[in-house]
Formats: structure tokens, sequence, C-alpha cells
């Protein structure tokens, strides 16, 4: 992609304040846990201290420290909503390409699959397969997301896909003497790039919200803090009703955070690429 | 066989949505002929069938049944990259949306040097200043190869398209309604560049459109095209005195000028 | 006879009733694959889950001896592990087709059909209402955001639904809890209604019913309408970027007219919207009831998946994805009555 497009989406302010807090929490994420070194699992507070200047967001039930919780849970939201979006992704991606190139039976066969498995619900989906397993870690949780994420993507590229193809330029480039591999190389993946772009935008946010559901219904990863393990814990052990309001506020806001950032970028995008793309 | 173009019983049916099964023939049973340095149109409404037909001949769209004869050779029978260069070298086309003909994400110069690409070593010479001669006869200037497609109007673009094809200098040029967007006054300039192509190199030129009063000023014969079908061949002269399809009656009844002095 | 089964066939043929048929085919098919998911999930996973809760029930409940054995034997009647996995598969479609879903092991001897349409009615008292309330409220405000775009009640709206929009429900609600029940002490601070009346029909039970019910339908219908507006107001943006309003506009049409215009062709997608989007509604409405402890199917989910009990857990789902089908299907009905190129069989898809 040439180098003036990405000089001009750095020009989109929704684009680059979205970015800065994504940046922000992931560079918070990463080195957060090693610059504030105190163990999120060790229950040597008095617990239920409200914010102080020993334990900056208080301390739950247990006497174990929120904020360390938030930074490692902030960590393992974003490992899962990556991996996650990572996994659906390649799946919507392989079938959306492949029903799209092959076309004839292959594509009847590969929508019809999406379809259906579109149509089941997603998240009793993954509740449904997640209780099955004893031990869960993020890895399992990610697979677990990603598998029951990807239909609308394989819809999309098919879609998107077809459409590009049939465009004129495409036929340019065959009447200049083009092998297949290049043009899709040269036509349709750049112009495919910035749609798989925004669709993992939205599977990481949709994953990431995901991940948070399974736990606060039980069945998230089984070991370890997540944004989603945060609020299952506030909410087992009665955080609200007991006016423990550290404890359930920061991992909620980080998390609509992440998401808002990320609907807005992918919203910028295709603010940005939509009209340039159809060509006008 | 002395035909350049021989295009026989050309059919094309496209199957539209995944299980319903709707068939759609957009081209029926075609045939005509076309000679060396001949200029013909092909007008009919939309949804006719013409760009179908078009995308056929250019060997870019498979047709359902028929067969398509350059030089007295099956075009869909050609199968090494290396024979389908040449014949893309010596049969090219100008699509009918330029918004569409440019791949967004490359600059202009891209789509002209894509057209050198099917030139030989020796014919190639010196690139950048073919290009920037293309581009000036058809009215642009050289600094248009630096920009992106959507800094350019729909005009342009279509001048764009019309430079590549010059560049060639093919056999056979198909160009889908070249100049809808181009504004009249500079329309006439462009029009006589493909004249022009075919008094220096014998150029054979299929016009289409949806515009009779255009064919008629510039080509040598006229196809209507309705529904899918060939239904009437004329030279323009002919157009005035004697037509037998109601749809070309309707069609002259629409073009104010030629209506008057038919009557 | 032959007339009335000329008539018959003349029906068939009707794109409409084409459609439906389809429609039917079609969520009779997914129905049949989940309920196949919910069958083959069990026996694929590692550890084979279902024989480790059998051989678990007699280290985890605390009964008497012959309880627990009853509960084996139940289970393993209903489970038929020692059966070839065919016989156990059209077993299993024969009960789901009885709609007789097995027993509960962690509320012996309890039915789980029995269970879940105790628990459903309050999820759906909850959740119908929550779901139309958010889906016109956030729709009406959308298009008149995108109408007025750039104006004062545009930018007011549009990041106020983006953060309601990205908001889970639970979330929205622990919020709401905080202030208004512990703080403010406006409201109850969980239940469906007041712990010292019985469900009936009078006026004491009704208050209180409603009293309750505020603020886990303000959490959904809240979080819920941001996702609508948002959607609403690009797509009136869009439809009113088209020729048709173009050339309304150069006639002279009425600045009402107009809106009307562009409001019925903007909602279409936004009923297909409903469609897709209603297992997510369902999901965060589940969870929703966790933390106000209303004593919905979110309570009986939750507690069937902390306590591993698999009939429970294949019965609720298996009734809450039936539910969902036959919400997809009345949305798909609603759909045709207001798409004009359906309903005047214009198109066949
Ligand atoms: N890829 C496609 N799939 C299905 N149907 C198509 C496809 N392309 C064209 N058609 C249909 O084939 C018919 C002929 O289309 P075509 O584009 O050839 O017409 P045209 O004469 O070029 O029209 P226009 O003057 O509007 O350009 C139309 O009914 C069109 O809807
Ligand atoms: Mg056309």
């Amino acid at each position: 992609m040439p180098s003036r497009i990405l000089l001009e989406i750095f020009k989109i302010k929704k684009f680059t304040i979205s970015l800065a807090i994504i940046l922000l929490l992931l560079f918070i994420g990463l080195v957060g846990p090693s610059i504030y070194p105190t163990d999120p699992f060790e229950a040597v507070f008095r617990p239920e201290d409200p914010p102080s200047s020993k334990n900056p967001l208080g301390t739950d039930s247990y006497g174990r420290d929120v904020l360390a919780q938030l930074l490692h849970g902030i960590r393992m939201s974003l490992y899962i909503g990556f991996t996650a979006s990572l996994i659906a992704l390649a799946i919507g991606v392989a079938i959306g390409s492949i029903a799209g190139v092959k076309g004839g039976l292959t594509d009847e066969v590969l929508m019809s699959v999406t379809n259906v498995v579109l149509a089941l619900p997603s998240i009793l989906l993954m509740l449904l397969i997640a209780a099955y397993f004893k031990y869960r870690d993020p890895m399992l949780v990610s697979i677990i997301i990603g598998v029951t994420s990807w239909p609308w993507v394989a819809r999309a590229v098919r879609a998107q896909l077809l459409s590009l193809r049939a465009r004129e330029f495409v036929h340019f480039s065959r009447m200049a003497g083009y092998s297949d591999f290049r043009i899709a190389v040269e036509d349709l993946l750049p112009n495919m790039a910035a749609y798989i772009f925004m669709a993992l935008v939205l599977l990481m946010s949709g994953a990431m919200m995901a991940e948070a559901g399974l736990s606060m219904i039980g069945v998230g990863i089984t070991r370890g803090a997540s944004l989603g393990i945060m609020l299952y814990w506030a909410q087992m052990l009665e955080a609200v009703r007991r006016g423990l309001w550290w404890w359930f506020v920061p991992p909620g806001s980080v998390l609509v955070a992440l998401s808002a950032s990320l609907l807005m970028i992918s919203t910028a995008l295709d603010e940005y690429f939509s009209p340039r793309l159809k060509g006008r | 066989m002395s035909y350049l173009l021989d295009v026989r019983y050309v059919t094309k049916v496209y199957t539209a949505g995944l299980l319903s099964r709707e068939r759609i023939t957009a081209v029926n049973n075609v045939n005509f002929k076309l000679n060396s340095g001949e200029i013909i149109s092909i007008v009919g409404e939309s949804g006719s069938g013409k760009t179908t037909l078009a995308k056929i001949i250019l060997r870019l769209l498979p047709p359902t049944s028929g067969s398509v004869y350059f030089e007295g050779k099956d075009v869909w029978s050609i199968k090494r990259r290396e024979e389908l260069r040449q014949y893309w070298r010596q049969v090219h086309g100008i699509f009918q949306d330029p918004y569409a003909s440019f791949n967004p994400m490359f600059k202009v110069r891209r789509i002209l040097y894509q057209a050198l690409s099917l030139l030989d070593e020796n014919e190639r010479g010196d690139p950048e200043g073919l290009v920037r001669e293309a581009l000036k006869s058809v009215g642009l200037q050289p600094d248009a190869l630096d920009k992106y497609p959507h800094e350019l109007s729909g005009g342009m673009r279509q001048r764009i398209m019309v430079a590549r094809c010059f560049m060639l200098r093919p056999k056979l040029v198909i160009a889908d309604e070249p100049t809808s967007m181009i504004d009249a006054s500079t329309r006439a300039g462009i029009l006589k560049l493909f004249t022009k192509l075919r008094e220096e190199n014998n150029t054979s030129i299929i016009f289409i459109t949806h515009d009779l009063g255009l064919a008629y000023y510039v080509s040598d014969r006229i196809l209507i095209m309705y529904k899918g079908e060939i239904v009437e061949e004329r030279t323009p002269d002919e157009l005035l005195e004697k037509v037998e399809h109601p749809y070309t009656k309707r069609l002259l009844s629409d073009v104010p000028f030629l209506y008057r002095k038919w009557s | 006879m032959e007339g009335e089964k000329a008539v018959y066939r003349g029906l068939l043929k009707r794109p409409v009733v084409k459609l439906l048929i389809r429609k039917v085919v079609f969520l009779f098919i997914t129905y049949f694959v989940f309920i196949t998911i919910i069958f083959a999930l069990p026996r694929l996973v590692p550890g084979n889950p279902l024989a480790e809760m059998l051989a678990n029930i007699l280290q985890t409940m605390q009964a008497t001896p012959e309880l627990v054995r009853a509960v084996e034997r139940r289970l393993m009647e209903e489970f038929g592990l020692h059966k070839p996995w065919h016989e156990q598969y059209i077993e299993f479609l024969g009960r789901m087709l009885r709609g007789d879903l097995g027993t509960s092991y962690s509320l012996y001897p309890r039915k789980v059909s029995e269970l879940v349409f105790t628990y459903l009615p309050w999820t759906l008292g909850l959740l119908i209402p929550a779901t139309l309330v958010s889906w016109i409220a956030g729709n009406t405000l959308g298009a008149l955001a995108g109408y007025r775009r750039g104006g004062r009640f545009d930018n007011a709206l549009l990041p106020v639904s983006l953060i309601l929009s990205q908001t889970p429900y639970y979330w929205l609600a622990m919020i709401l809890l905080y202030t208004f029940s512990v703080k403010l002490r406006l409201f109850p601070l969980g239940g469906a209604y007041p712990s010292h009346v019985v469900p009936s029909f009078t006026l004491e039970f009704i208050a209180g019913y409603l009293y309750h019910y505020t603020l886990p339908f303000l959490s959904i219908v809240l979080a819920a309408a941001g996702g609508w507006a948002i959607g609403m107001r690009v797509l009136v943006i869009y439809e009113l970027r088209s020729d048709y309003v173009d050339f309304a506009d150069s006639l002279g049409l009425s600045d009402r007219k107009l809106l009307q215009y562009v409001f019925k062709n903007s909602v279409l997608p936004q009923v297909t919207g409903l469609a897709l989007n209603l297992g997510t509604i369902l999901g965060g409405s589940l969870i929703t009831e966790l933390v106000f402890s209303y004593p919905g199917t979110g309570y009986l989910v939750f507690r069937a998946l902390t306590r591993l009990d698999y009939p429970m857990i294949q019965g609720t789902f298996a009734i809450l994805f039936l539910t969902l089908i036959l919400a997809n299907f009345l949305v798909d009905l609603v759909y045709m009555v207001i798409d004009p190129r359906i309903r005047t069989g214009y198109i066949g898809e």
C-alpha cells in the first residue's frame, strides 16, 4: 500500500486518537506488570480497602491488589482478543476466498455451511463448547471464540472478492498479459487489505467482549486474570451491593474504552476507503 | 477468410443467485463480421448485452456457446500466455465505467505502462516519451501520470484509457461508451483521434453506445442490439431510408435531427 | 376438488410462499445442526465429560447412597453411554423431538423442561419489551441525528451512543445498580419482585414487579439502543446521498415526507440487523439477570455451567436456541410484510 495512503489515514483525528488509546492500553498491558510488580493473586492486603497510596485501585474481598489484577487483566484480554480474532480471520478469509475464487459447487457448499453457522448464535455456541472443558487456558478460550466468530468474515471476503474481480481494472491487467497470481497480488490483495484489517479490528473488539461474557457466566479462563474474570469475581463476591466500586468500575471502563476505540478505528477506515474502493 | 473479426452464434447466459438459479440471457445468438479498417457501432438500450458481447470478444468473459474468430483463429482456443499477449496487443478495449477501470491503489502511470509491456523491445524505444506523447494526443498534461485515480474526473480517466489504446496501435479497438463523460467540445476531438488511428494504422473500431446520433456520424455500419440480439444491421445512409425492426424505428424517432431527414 | 388443488398449487408458486418455505426449511436445518452439536460436543471433547460426570456423582453429591444410585441409573439411561453412538444419537433426537430434555442432577429429580419453563417467562418478560423499546428508540434517535448530521443533537447523541453501543449490558447493569440502588437507594437491590409477595395478579405484586423491573430493563434498553442509533444514523446519511433524494428535493417534497421515505428505506437493514443480533442480545441479557439476581434463564444457565449439570446445559441451550429460531422467524415475517419488493413479488430471493 502506498505510503501516501497511510499518511492520509493518520491525518484522520478519529483514527489517531483511537489508535493512541489502544496503543497506550497495549503498552500498559505489556510493561505495566513489570513496572508495578505487586502480585495480583497474593492476598496480603487488608480486604476491601478503597483506593489509597498503597493500593491505587484498592483491594478485593480477599485482600488482593486491584490495580495489579487490572494490569494483568488488560494483558490477558488483549492476548485473547488478538489470538481469537486471528483465528476467526484465518478461517473466514480462507473460506471466503476459496468460495469466491473457485465458484460453482465449492462456493455453494461453503456458503451454505457459512450461512448455517452464521444462524447459530455464536454466544450460545461458545458457552456450550466451553462448558465441556474442565480446564480452560487462554489459548483454548481464544480457539472457542475464534471458531464461532468467523462466518460474517467469510461472507464479507467473498462478496468483496467477487465485486473486485468484476472491476474493469482487473480486465485491464489481464489484457496486459498479467498472470492470475500477479493480478491477485497487485489488484485484489491491496484492495482487500483494508477490508481485512477492518475485519480484524471488529473481530478483536467482539472477541474481547466474548471473553468477558464467557467469564461472567462462569466459563472463562480457569487460571489467571482477565478483565472478564475480574468482573466475574466482583459479581460473585457482591462487589456492587457492598459498594466496592473500585473493583468493577476499572475493568469495565477499560473494556469499553478498548472496544469503542477499535470500533472508531474501523469506522474511520471505512469512511476513508469505501468511497475510494468504489472508485468514487 | 478475409474477415478481421468473425463473431459466430455467440450466446451468454448468466446464472445469478446461489440456489435460486435465476438465468439471464444477456447475449443471444449474435453473428457479425468485421473487415480491416472498418468502423462499426453497436447501439442498444441499457441491459441489451453490449458490454457482455464486448468482454467476450476481448476474451475476458467466456461465452456460453458460439465462437469468436480473429484473423481466422478461434480466440477462445488460445491458451498459451505468449499468444494471448499477442491477441491483446492487437485487440484492445476501453471500458464503460471509468471509475472501476482504475485500481485505486496505483498511480495513473501504471495503466499506461501496463500497455507498454505488451509491445516488443524495439517498439518500446523510449517508454516515457511514448506515454507522454499518448497523453498529449488526448489533451492531458504529463503531470497526470503521477496522480492517483481519485484525483481525476471521469472524463480525464476516459481519455487516459483512450491514450492506452493509442500507444498500442492495435488492429481492433473495442470502445464501450468511450466518451460518455467527456464534454461535447472535447468529444469531437477524441472521436477524430479514433478516425486518425484508422487512417494511420488501418485499425478497425467497434463503438458501443446508446447514442444513435453519434453512431451515425462515426461508423461505416451500425448494428442495433435489442434484448441480447442483433435485430438490425444498416449503413448510416440506409438507416435514413429503410428500417424494419420496430425498436430501430423507436430509436430513430428519439434522434430529432435524423428523424427530420428521414421523414 | 381439482380447483382446490390448483389454488393450492398456485399458492405454492407465489414468491412470498416460496420464500417462507425456504426460510422454514433453513431454520429447521440450523436447529437440527445445533441439536447435533449439543449431542456431539460432550462425546468429542477429550476426557469424555459425560462419563466423568457420572463417575463423579458418587463423590460430589452429598446424599444417601440410594439417591446417588437412582440418579446414576437415571442419567445412564438418558445418555445411554454403553450403547453404540448412532443408537445414542437417534434416541437423543427422539427425546428432543418429544420435548423430553432429561433430568437435572443438580436439582434432582426435577425435569429440565419443567425447570426451563419456570424460568423462561421471566427472561422473555424482560427481554422482549427491552429489545423492542431499544430498537424503536435507537432507530428513531439515530434517524433524527443522521437527518440533521453535524447538528447539535447529532453531536450530543453520537459519542453517547458510541460508548453505550460498546458497553456490555451487564456492566451497565452494575453501574446502574450501584448508582441507583446502593448509593441513592431508589431501587431494590435485586430479584424480580418483593420477597414478601407471591406472584399473582394483584396490584401489590404488579407494582412490586415493575419496581424491580426498572433497572434491568433500563440496562438492556440503554446499552442496546446505542448500537441501533449508530447503525441507523449511518444508513440515513447514506440514504440522503442517493439520487432519489435529490430528485425529491427538486420536486419540492416536504421535509416530513422526505424523512418518511428515507426512514422507510433505512429501516429494512435494521430489521435484518435485529434478526442477526438476537443471539447477542439474549446472551447479554442472561448475564444481566445474574447481576440483578433475576430469577430467569440466566440463573439456570449459570447454575448448570458451574455445576457441570450436563442434562440441564443441553436442555436449556436447546430451548434457548429454539426460542431464538422462533424469534428470528417472526422478525423475518415482519421483514416480508414491510419490504415492498417481497410484498409485491418483485423478487424471489
Ligand atoms: N456478472 C453478471 N451476472 C449476472 N447478470 C449480469 C452480469 N453482467 C451483466 N448481467 C446482465 O446481463 C444483461 C446485459 O448486461 P450488459 O452489461 O451487457 O448490458 P449493456 O448493454 O452493456 O447495458 P448498458 O448500456 O447499461 O451498459 C443485463 O440484464 C445485466 O443485468
Ligand atoms: Mg454496458
